[in-house]
């Protein structure tokens, strides 16, 4: 995958948006990636609903960066509709949250997600999550064939 | 010749006595008085005598019967005779010399039932000097026998008679004894069992009036008018007083014995009181007078029963006892009577008891539901709030955390990429920025963390105390060899705890204890445990700069933190949280420090069994 794989990134926070990118660009990587801004655009997204049918501009995902704290539809119940979905069973999704509340945890967890991560404070943080997400989940890590 | 007179008289004899013997008028005649008068004109006939004389204790009036035929009315004679009749009745003898002399020939025969039984005596006289002949002393024997027997069967047909009559009165009596006791008996109203009582009493004695006075006094001191009567109106006692006070009724209702009078006018006690001095104008008219009190068996007075009739001596001592007893049964009956009421009363006080009790049980159940009610609704209002507050801490975590995530970014992103332009002051600003976020969010994470910790359930369970403690030392460089001496003296048995509590709480004592130490020396911290019965209790003692006993305290408040961060970096909040969670698995955290030489932080833990 390494590369071509798309990644979706749910996240309402515009600067944490802008940090991510950046930290991603700084980290080497260059899978496109993909911005919904609340929980409801991140069905959407996957459904292929609306300006979402084009699979060219919008394909599906390999990797979901899920925030919990999200307008319309609340994280976690994004991903309790993704796991119910048998085409997006490959998706790999970390949720990628301020919140370290062992409730969330446990339910997301539960709920399916592949890791949890707490956003970083800092700036050299991120790009050391970024680097250690490239180098385990994008380079290490095997993804199962993508489904024609 | 005398022999055939002797044959004569002898027929005669026969004759007579057989007349005698079937003389009815003698068996049948029930009276004895009827008896002697016969008897005596029967021998007067028969035995030709000039003188009978018939004396009968049974007859009225002990009065004899004297026939006499030719003798002058001769006082003298007749009182001889009589005298020695009565005498001889008496047991002294006649004087049958004097009889003689004057010229009659007395024979004299008693009428007795047995020695010491006379009951009458017989004088015959006759001036014949053969008087009385052998025959003639035979028909004399016989009338006398006749006579005695007649006497007696007509006393008894007396006393038969006398026992009829005196059974009839009886059983009459008896009759009215026996229907008032059954009224009364039976009857539990007062009013009703004392009206028939007295109506009973009346009739019973033959009273043309009687009546029934209760014995109550008011808190005055005043006798209350309260009776039945019977034989008279009402109106005939309406005008007159009580009759309680006289000197005749005071008596009957201090309880003292019955009193009964034949004729009251003529009794000392009468007419001697105001205000009447006697019979009040329009009273009955009461002559015989009879009085019986009316006693409980506690000696209470009830009442008085008083009988008038206007003839004198109607009330016989028979009617008196009668009363009395009457008068008992009619106590016992008024007590019962009484007994019964009080007992009516009771229920009803009871009832009236029970219906209060009722009602205030159901106010206090209603009470009680509103109370219920209420705490329900503050339990809920509670639980809201807790809600309220934990959706708060959340939104803490998330929301202000992400602005310093922001402050932070930005500011990297500067110092990355416009370094050469910001110049040193630019990026020393820059970096400051950077720094207050940063110390922002550490805050902020141990609020949470505190907040955590001072609130939530947790479950106890056995924890391997010294893989925690191996477990922080690895994961805080502070506490690396290189930096830190952290020395485990002795193996730690598990506890009771939650493992990330006591995480919590092994970090921050170690941190704490390498990090407030003298610069330049390296720290250094001994673990120790040793068991306190139940407990653990693990020591961590540090060669760190120590605490002031004045500041021991306040270590362990929020922010009670003694040196500047600028000094010793750090939030303030570590202890408290720290002490917090210790006592949340049931333990305590606590210090003993000197200024100079050390601090030595325990924490006492549950015993895992």
């Amino acid at each position: 995958m390494t590369t071509s794989g798309t990644i979706l990134l749910v996240e309402d926070n515009e600067d944490d948006v802008f940090l991510m990118k950046r930290a991603l660009k700084s980290a080497g990587i260059v899978n496109p990636l993909q911005v919904v801004e609340d929980g409801q655009q991140a069905v959407d997204y996957l459904s292929g609903v609306g300006t979402y049918s084009d699979r060219t501009a919008h394909p599906l995902p390999a990797v979901v960066f899920l925030d919990l704290k999200l307008p319309l539809m609340m994280g976690l119940e994004v991903l309790g509709w993704i796991r119910k979905q048998s085409f997006l069973e490959d998706v790999v999704v970390v949720v990628l949250t301020s919140s370290n509340e062992p409730s969330d945890l446990k339910q997301a967890y539960r709920l399916g997600a592949n890791s949890y991560i707490v956003k970083p404070p800092s700036a050299d943080q991120l790009l050391d999550l970024a680097k250690a997400f490239k180098w385990y989940w994008l380079e290490f890590n095997q993804f199962p064939p993508v489904a024609a | 010749m005398e022999a055939i007179q002797d044959v004569h008289e002898a027929n005669r004899c026969i004759r007579e006595l057989a007349a005698l013997s079937l003389l009815p008028a003698i068996w049948s005649a029930g009276e004895p008085s009827h008896i002697r008068d016969n008897l005596a004109e029967a021998l007067r006939s028969s035995l030709r005598a000039d003188i009978v004389y018939v004396r009968c204790r049974d007859c009225e009036g002990g009065k004899a019967a004297i026939c006499a035929t030719d003798i002058p009315n001769d006082d003298d004679l007749l009182r001889s005779v009589t005298t020695g009749v009565d005498q001889s009745l008496e047991g002294r003898g006649p004087d049958l010399a004097k009889l003689a002399v004057h010229g009659l020939l007395i024979n004299l025969s008693v009428f007795t039932l047995g020695p010491g039984q006379e009951f009458g005596a017989l004088a015959v006289g006759s001036r014949r000097p053969d008087f009385p002949t052998a025959l003639e002393r035979i028909l004399l024997n016989v009338a006398v026998n006749q006579a005695i027997i007649a006497f007696r069967s007509a006393k008894q047909l007396a006393a038969r008679r006398l026992g009829e009559q005196a059974l009839k009165e009886e059983t009459r009596l008896l009759e009215i004894l026996d229907k008032t006791g059954k009224s009364i008996a039976g009857q539990l109203d007062l009013e009703k069992v004392v009206q028939s009582v007295t109506d009973s009493a009346t009739e019973l004695t033959g009273a043309k009036f009687g009546a029934f006075f209760y014995n109550i006094v008011n808190e005055q001191g005043e006798a209350l008018m309260l009776y039945t009567l019977s034989g008279a109106p009402r109106e005939a006692f309406e005008k007159l007083g009580h009759p309680r006070a006289t000197a005749l009724f005071g008596p009957t209702f201090r309880g003292e014995p019955a009193i009964r009078i034949d004729d009251v006018r003529k009794d000392s006690r009468y007419g001697a009181m105001a205000p009447h001095y006697g019979m009040p104008k329009g009273h009955l008219p009461v002559v015989s007078y009879l009085a019986v009190p009316v006693v409980s068996r506690s000696g209470e007075v009830i009442g008085g029963l008083f009988f008038g009739h206007p003839e004198p001596g109607v009330f016989n001592e028979r009617a008196e006892k009668l009363v009395v007893g009457m008068a008992a049964q009619a106590a016992i009956a008024i007590d019962n009577a009484r007994l019964y009421e009080k007992g009516q009363r009771e229920i009803a006080q009871r009832r009236q008891v029970e219906q209060a009790l009722r009602e205030a049980q159901a106010e206090l159940h209603d009470h009680a539901e509103k109370l219920e009610d209420q705490v329900a609704q503050r339990t809920a209002e509670l639980r809201e709030t807790i809600q309220q507050l934990e959706a708060f801490s959340y939104s803490v975590s998330h929301d202000m955390r992400s602005p310093l995530r922001a402050m932070q970014g930005y500011s990297d992103a500067l110092l990355d990429e416009y370094r050469d332009k910001l110049g040193s002051t630019g990026v020393e600003y820059l970096t400051r920025i950077r720094r207050s976020a940063s110390r922002m969010d550490l805050l902020i994470q141990d609020v949470l963390a505190y907040s955590r910790v001072a609130k939530g359930d947790i479950q106890l369970a056995p924890v391997n105390i010294e893989a925690v403690i191996r477990d922080v030392v690895q994961n805080y460089p502070a506490l690396q060899s290189d930096r830190a001496d952290v020395c485990v003296a002795g193996p730690i048995p598990p506890v009771m705890g939650h493992e990330a509590y006591l995480t919590q709480i092994v970090s921050n004592l170690l941190t704490n204890a390498v990090k407030f130490v003298e610069s330049g020396k390296k720290p250094s911290v001994t673990i120790r445990t040793r068991a306190e019965g139940e407990m653990i209790r693990i020591d961590f003692q540090d060669n760190g700069i120590g605490i002031a006993e004045k500041h021991q305290k306040q270590i362990f408040q929020i922010f009670g933190r003694v040196y500047s961060d600028k000094m010793y970096e750090g939030t303030g909040i570590g202890l408290a949280i720290a002490k917090k969670a210790a006592e949340r698995m049931g333990g305590s955290l606590g210090v003993k420090s000197e200024t100079g030489v050390g601090s030595n932080f325990f924490v006492i833990l549950k015993r895992a069994s």
